[in-house]
This record gives structure tokens, sequence and C-alpha cells, in this order.
């Protein structure tokens, strides 16, 4: 606890976070005018007064990444090390705090999303409620989708310790490394599903695949369950990685 | 203590550590020596356990550093006063520095106090001068009230005001019975605060003695002689046991005190045009001593042995 406490001491007494977690419920809130308002919410659904919340995880996703690479770039993490000297102490309490801020925020903005959606949208083509699980699944699965993206962005953020290199990662993967994936002939198209991100949104998509609108997501790859083991299986390789690494390197 | 043991780091084909072995006594300041380059910091980031040594060990009081538990109550450091976040308050950075060791939040205050940053505390530290980035240094270090203290390069880059402050700060810290471990390139600068040096070249010892030995040790006072008589005069010094090395229409005369040169050159009828005593200084010892370990040494011949060797600083070292 003591740790938890200086980490979030060291997280908060800065402003980039406050920029951070203020763009997520933008992205979040914005997401979810367009849809409540577009034709009267003709087209809103429960997945899609959702979509801001994925650009609200690439945005947390650099909150992580600043919270450590900052720290290497001020050298403020030689100064922590020289405090507590067990590495591995240091960077579990980084995570957990990560990980509970993710899940946290990532529960706010999307319960704020679903409510203003559901509030605005006159004539939705089906109610917009929270009864099934699937429904449930969707809104509050964006808490563990946060959580878990705190722990890739906090090992990403060790491994390459520069905040541009480390952000690019965090940014490209999702957004383009995955899509590339389905070029490569023949596995491709069948591989990619099962990349981590694209795994992960699984968990806070429809199981049907019919998301309504334009947003289709395919029938192949895995349940919603698996895809989220997927995200959270590389969430702790690539944890466990950068805490060796962490440990045999020079601060 | 430090006790520092066969301490080795090899980065690639450079050997930057090289076998190092000394102790820091309680209760005394000791100056860790050495040229630009020579492996200081590196082997204080090895004892405060951020390098991991190749070889070697390096213990306070007979535990590793990352052993300890609380290292702050037991250890301080400055190596970098920039190891701090521009845009968190000083406050801010000793009370995590504070909460990570579970010292009182009131030691904040205090050591603020003692470090003259009270009035600036809730600013911004990327707004501090490097005299206040070291003092703000020099506060963490203290956070924990500990025993032993080691500070890298304290006073580089600092104007006079802000090394007269370090040199007067230290030297309290001392008189409280402190162990204090301090690197510098600057022998002069050590020879005002350090009962003991440590001094490294290359990675490598090469002394580890009280200052005052080292200093007589290395540095040797000549006579210089000028006279119409030079000839004679050298061959009766000579006699009398003085060594004397000839430079131009002077000399310079070493082993006879310049008593006793004006007594035996009045005996002998011998006219004097200059007779003078000559201070070899320190950094010259300094110099001598590690001329022979400086990493980059350049082609240009050293300086001449009459001025004293004024030591221009060095890159900073990170």
């Amino acid at each position: 606890m003591t740790l938890i406490n200086v980490e979030r001491i060291k997280l908060f007494t800065t402003r980039s976070p406050y920029w951070c977690l203020a763009l997520i419920l933008v992205a979040a809130v914005g997401f979810a005018l367009i849809f409540g308002l577009a034709e009267q919410g003709r087209e809103a659904t429960v997945f899609l007064s959702q979509i801001g919340l994925q650009l609200g995880l690439s945005v947390f996703m650099v909150l992580a990444v600043l919270a450590v690479t900052t720290e290497y770039r001020f050298g403020t993490i030689r100064t922590t090390f020289l405090a507590v000297p067990q590495r591995v102490r240091t960077l579990v309490a980084k995570t957990v705090l990560l990980v509970v801020l993710g899940a946290v925020v990532g529960l706010i903005a999307a319960f704020l999303a679903f409510f203003l959606t559901k509030t605005l949208a006159t004539f939705p083509e089906e109610p917009l409620v929270l009864e099934t699980g699937e429904q449930w699944r969707m809104v509050a699965g964006h808490a563990a989708l946060f959580a878990i993206g705190a722990i890739i962005a906090v090992a990403v953020g060790i491994l390459v310790r520069q905040s541009a290199g480390a952000i690019a990662i965090v940014l490209l993967w999702p957004l383009l490394i995955e899509s590339l994936i389905q070029l490569i002939p023949n596995i491709g198209p069948d591989i990619q599903p099962w990349m981590p991100f694209t795994a992960g949104a699984k968990f806070v998509s429809p199981t049907d695949g019919g998301a309504g609108g334009m947003f289709n997501i395919g029938q192949s790859g895995p349940t919603a369950v698996q895809g989220l083991l997927v995200f959270l299986a590389t969430g702790i390789v690539l944890w466990v990685i950068s805490l060796i690494v962490l440990n045999r390197r020079d601060a | 203590m430090i006790e520092v043991n066969g301490l080795t780091k090899v980065y690639g084909r450079t050997v930057a550590v090289d076998d190092l072995t000394f102790r820091v006594e309680p209760g005394t300041v000791t100056g860790f020596l050495g040229p630009n380059g020579a492996g200081k910091s590196t082997t204080m980031r090895m004892i405060l356990g951020l390098d991991n040594p190749t070889r070697g060990t390096a213990l306070i009081d007979g535990q590793p550093y990352s052993q300890l538990r609380r290292p702050l109550t037991k250890i301080g450091a400055l190596l970098d006063a920039n190891w701090i976040h521009p845009n968190r308050s000083a406050r801010a950075h000793l009370q995590f520095l504070a909460a990570s060791n579970k010292l009182p939040r009131a030691r904040v205050g205090e050591v603020l106090d003692l470090v003259g940053l009270t009035q600036v505390g809730k600013k911004n530290a990327g707004q501090f001068s490097l005299g206040m980035k070291q003092r703000l240094g020099l506060a963490s270090a203290l956070l924990g009230d500990p025993q032993v203290l080691l500070f890298d390069e304290p006073v580089n880059g600092l104007d006079p005001e802000g090394i007269h402050w370090i040199r007067t700060f230290m030297k309290s810290l001392a008189a409280q019975g402190r162990t204090v471990l301090v690197s510098s390139h600057l022998l002069s600068e050590m020879a005002l605060t350090a009962d003991h040096l440590v001094v490294i070249g290359r990675g490598k010892l090469i002394a580890a003695m009280s200052t005052a030995d080292f200093i007589s040790r290395s540095t040797e006072s000549t006579v210089r002689v000028r006279s119409p008589q030079l000839a004679d005069l050298a061959a009766l010094l000579q006699r009398n046991g003085a060594t004397v090395v000839p430079d131009g229409e002077a000399a310079s005369v070493r082993g006879l005190p310049i008593e006793q040169i004006g007594e035996l050159a009045a005996g002998a009828g011998a006219v004097l045009h200059e007779l003078a005593s000559q201070q070899g200084s320190l950094e010259e010892a300094f110099m001598q001593i590690t001329g022979e370990s400086v990493e980059y040494s350049t082609d240009r011949p050293p300086a001449a042995p009459t001025a004293p060797a004024v030591p221009t600083p060095g890159p900073v070292t990170r």
C-alpha cells in the first residue's frame, strides 16, 4: 500500500494525467453525443454508444506509458530506485495503481457514454437498456479492457523507456499492425481476429457480430471471453518480460 | 561504512571500473577523486544499486544496497540534481520520497527549511536554477536523516556562491559526525573538505590515503635560483645534497631549505638575482599522478611547471 501511495503521489502531482483523463471523457461523451443525436438516435445501439471508448482506451494507454517513460526521461525512476531498491515492488505498485485507475476510468466513461446516448436518443430501433449479460458486458467490459491496457502500456514503457517510441507502439499496434496482419496471404485473415487488441475488442462487441450500422464484427475468431483472455495473456507475458529486463538492466 | 570489494564494470570492451577496492570509514569525509571519465559516477551508481557490477561487491554496513529496507534512513545520495520532474513541485518531489520510506510528512518541511527552499517549495522544480536543484537534491538526500551521504560532483557547474554554500553545508554534515563520500575531479576542492582521498584513474585505484599524506607525498617544494655564477653555485649546492635542474639562466633546486641556499650563496660570495620558494600546486600533483590514466588525453604538453595549472571544468558526467 505504501508504494501504491508513492506512485499515486507521483502520478497526480504532474499535469499530463489530468489532460489524458479529461480527453478520455471527452472522447466517450463526444461519440455518445453523435450517435445519440444523429437521426434522433435511430442508429443508436448499446454497442455504438461505446464507440468513443476505443479512442479512450488509446488515450489511457498513452497516460500509462507516460507514467513510466517520463520517469526515465527526467531520471525520477533512479530517484525512486534509490528510495526503493527492490525494483519489482515499484513495478508492481505502478501497475496496480494504473490497473485500478484504468478500471475506474473505463467504467465511468462507459456508463457516462451509455446513459448519455440513452437520454439523447429519441427513436432508437431497439430500446437502450442493460438487461442481458451481453449488454452489461459491452458497457462494463471496458473496465477490464482499460485495466489490461494499463498492464500492456506499463510493460511497453519499461521496455522502450522513450516516450515517443512507446506511445507509437501502443497507438500503432491496435490501429495499424493488427489490421495489416490481415493482408498476410492465406493465414492472415485467420489469425487476425486472435491478435491481442482485436481479440480484446470482442469482449465489448455483440456476440452475433451484428453491431449495427456500418460496424460489423466478424463471426470468426475468439468468443468474448476467449478474446479477453488473449488480451490478458498478452499483458501478463509482456509484463513479466519487462520485469526481467528491468531487474537486469542498469537503471 | 561503505566497503567496495573488487568492484568491476565492463561495458562491451571498455572497462569502466577495474577491480576497485576501498573502504569509507565511518565519521570521515572521503574525497573520491579522478579525472572526468575515470569511473567515479559508475562506481557510485554501483554502490547505490542502480548499475549492476560485472564483478565484485559494494556493501553498506555489510549489506548490498538492494537488500536495504528504507535505505533513505541509512544512506542519502545526490548523484544528479536534474533527476526531478520539471512540472512537479519541490514539496511533492520530497513527499513521494518520504512516503516511500515511511518517513513522517513533517520531515519534508524540515529538510526544505534546512536547505533554504521553504519559500519555493510549492514551485515546480523545472523553474529552479541549478543551484536550487542542487539544494533540492541535498534535501532529498537528507530526508531520512542518514548517517552516510554520497555526493557526485556536487559543485559541478555551480556559481561561486553556490559552491561556497555546498562546501559549508558538507562541512557541517561532517561536523555532525556523518560519513561522507564525495566525488570530484578537482583536488583543490577536495583538499578543503576531505580527510581521506580515494584516487582513481581509468577505473583503477591509484591511491587511498589521508589527504595530508597525499598532498605531502605528491607535492614537492622547490626553490628557484637565478644567478650570474649559476654554474659554480649549482656545483656547490649539489655538493650539499641538493638536486639542481637548470632552467635557462635560472635553476630549480630541490632538497635544501631556502634559508640554507641563501647562506651557501653568501658564503661562496655568489651574486643572487632571484631566490624564490615555489610550492607545487595540488592540481599539478594530481595531474602528475593521474596523468597516465586520463582517458581522453590530448597531445598538448602539460602546463609549464611554474604556472599553477588551472583546472578546466570538463564535460559534466552523467
